[in-house]
């Protein structure tokens, strides 16, 4: 037996180039099949875990569990007529929740606030007295919202106040400006020659309560290039806070729960108006 | 033309199946909250009217008397005399009477400063927030000064009832107490009005000030916001 030289084995794989290059093709492109599975496999569980569960989770919830009270004939008139009676019966539960939430906040102390969607305005109260009336230009409310808001258990909720859990703004609660006291009148002539600074700032601000709603009120006017930055900061972190609730939730094998957003847009003065007015845990009335 | 391939840059292919993998999960983990509202849009939403949400036209009738009662019970809660509404925010007042505005104007309100004395004293000039009643009214009211209104000054503090303690003609021709030594008053510093410059009074223009003296009366409510 001849020594295998590498002269041979080079002749050897001269002598078979396309079953040795067509096998290892297919083992290529299996492999790189197998990796690329690999590799959207975390995506797809995420996809499962923080989108399919949550989503299907309000869904279920929003569907009605009870058999209809009275079963109606199928007639498309009648069918109609009573889908109005019942829509308009849904609509007057929900406008009670409102005001017994109102009159609830009436007894408090506090200053609170009234979000009233349908007819685009949002009220600060005081002792149940409207003392600024504030025109909504836009609204966008969470699809979670369509799913839940005619259950019986939501409307209870409504009809209490809801409790803010805490919050995030782009403006301080209370501008303070420290000064220290000066030493004699020459000094504090120059401090009283300052002038007083400027509080127009762009105004954004979410309050977050309990059953993971959240209420953003923002400015209509378009942001200054200050203010759409301390924006972008703004929402960076309200998005943060949702990864982070969402990675914990997968971390301690629970579903992550879908947070449900109402967003409103009023005047730079009314978001600013409404924002130093409420005071830690103020209470909030919604009518949707 | 040269290609760009990973071969190249000799990184192995699991390592750029673990970056893609990562980028991949993380761009799914950003966008999770709009992903499920965009599910949630699509899928068709519950019907109304089955169980206790079927609507009868009795249950409507009373459920609309229901709602019509409370929004009465709401609005018996405004005050039937004339209240004064102050928007320390914007620094602006409103003079009501029931739902009508019957006077409006600027005003002057707590500047937050934060004024530290040096001997652990300290004073926030802020206007407090909430419901408020006129406690006493006042004619040609005479200046109390505190303190802090000394060593803001740069003065030396003098002894509770010294004379130099009492200013007359600073607080304007009418006061209005609502307690606990804030005031709704007149101002010599007419240039500062709709500013946040008081040390927590309510400052006003005279002909203002004048309107609500003559509609406020004693208990007169004054909601501050």
């Amino acid at each position: 037996m001849s020594p295998v030289t590498a002269k041979d084995t080079k002749d050897a794989s001269v002598r078979e180039p396309e079953h040795t290059g067509g096998r290892r093709r297919i083992l290529h492109t299996m492999g790189t099949i197998a990796l690329v599975c690999v590799a959207v496999l975390p995506a797809i569980a995420a996809l499962v875990f923080l989108v399919a569960l949550p989503s299907a989770r309000v869904y279920q919830r929003g569907q009605p569990h009870s058999k209809p009270a009275v079963e109606r004939p199928a007639t498309p008139a009648r069918d109609s007529a009573g889908r109005q009676k019942d829509q308009e019966a849904s609509r007057l539960r929900r406008d009670e929740a409102f005001w017994n939430a109102r009159l609830e906040l009436a007894k408090q102390e506090t200053i609170s606030l009234a979000v009233d969607l349908v007819d685009s305005v949002a009220s600060l109260d005081i002792h149940g007295v409207p003392v600024r009336n504030c025109r909504i230009r836009r609204i966008e409310v969470s699809s979670a919202v369509r799913f839940l808001q005619n259950r019986g258990d939501w409307r209870g909720r409504m009809s209490k106040p809801l409790v803010v859990r805490s919050e995030d703004a782009t403006i301080p609660k209370e501008p303070l400006r420290v000064t220290e006291a000066p030493k004699d009148t020459i000094e504090a002539m120059k401090l009283a020659a300052r002038p007083v600074p400027s509080d127009s700032m762009d105004v954004f601000f979410t309050l977050y309560f309990d059953g993971n709603l959240s209420l953003t009120v923002r400015q209509f006017e378009k942001p200054s290039s200050e203010g759409s930055k301390r924006h972008a900061r703004f929402r960076f972190k309200e998005n943060y806070r949702q990864a982070k609730k969402a990675v914990t939730a997968i971390v301690h094998s629970k579903v992550p729960q879908h947070q449900m957003r109402i967003e409103v847009a009023v005047s730079q003065d009314d978001a600013k108006a409404i924002y130093r007015a409420l005071g830690p845990k103020a209470g909030i009335a919604l009518r949707l | 033309m040269k290609k760009f391939s990973v071969r190249r840059f000799h990184i192995p292919r699991f390592v750029a199946a673990a970056i893609v993998s990562i980028v991949l999960a993380a761009a799914v983990v950003c966008y999770a909250p709009a992903l499920r509202e965009w599910t949630l849009g699509v899928l068709p939403g519950p019907r109304i009217g089955r169980g206790s949400d079927a609507g009868s036209p009795r249950e409507v009738a009373k459920l609309q008397t229901r709602v019509r009662n409370l929004g009465k019970q709401f609005e018996a809660l405004t005050p039937r005399k004339p209240y004064l509404i102050v928007d320390s925010a914007n620094n602006r007042i409103q003079l009501m009477s029931g739902k009508k505005i019957i006077h409006q104007g600027i005003c002057s309100t707590g500047s937050y400063v934060l004024l530290k004395a040096g001997d652990k004293r300290e004073w926030v000039f802020k206007t407090p927030k909430g419901r408020f009643h006129v406690q006493l009214k006042e004619e040609r009211p005479v200046w109390h000064k505190p303190d802090w209104a000394f060593i803001e000054e740069g003065l030396p503090v003098p002894p509770v009832g010294a004379k130099e303690r009492f200013e007359t003609g600073v607080l304007g021709d009418y006061a209005l107490h609502l307690g606990r030594g804030y005031l709704i008053h007149g101002t010599l510093y007419k240039r500062l009005l709709g500013m946040p410059v008081t040390h927590g009074c309510v400052r006003l223009d005279d002909p203002d000030l004048e309107v609500i003296y003559k509609n406020m009366a004693v208990g007169s409510a004054v909601f501050i916001y």
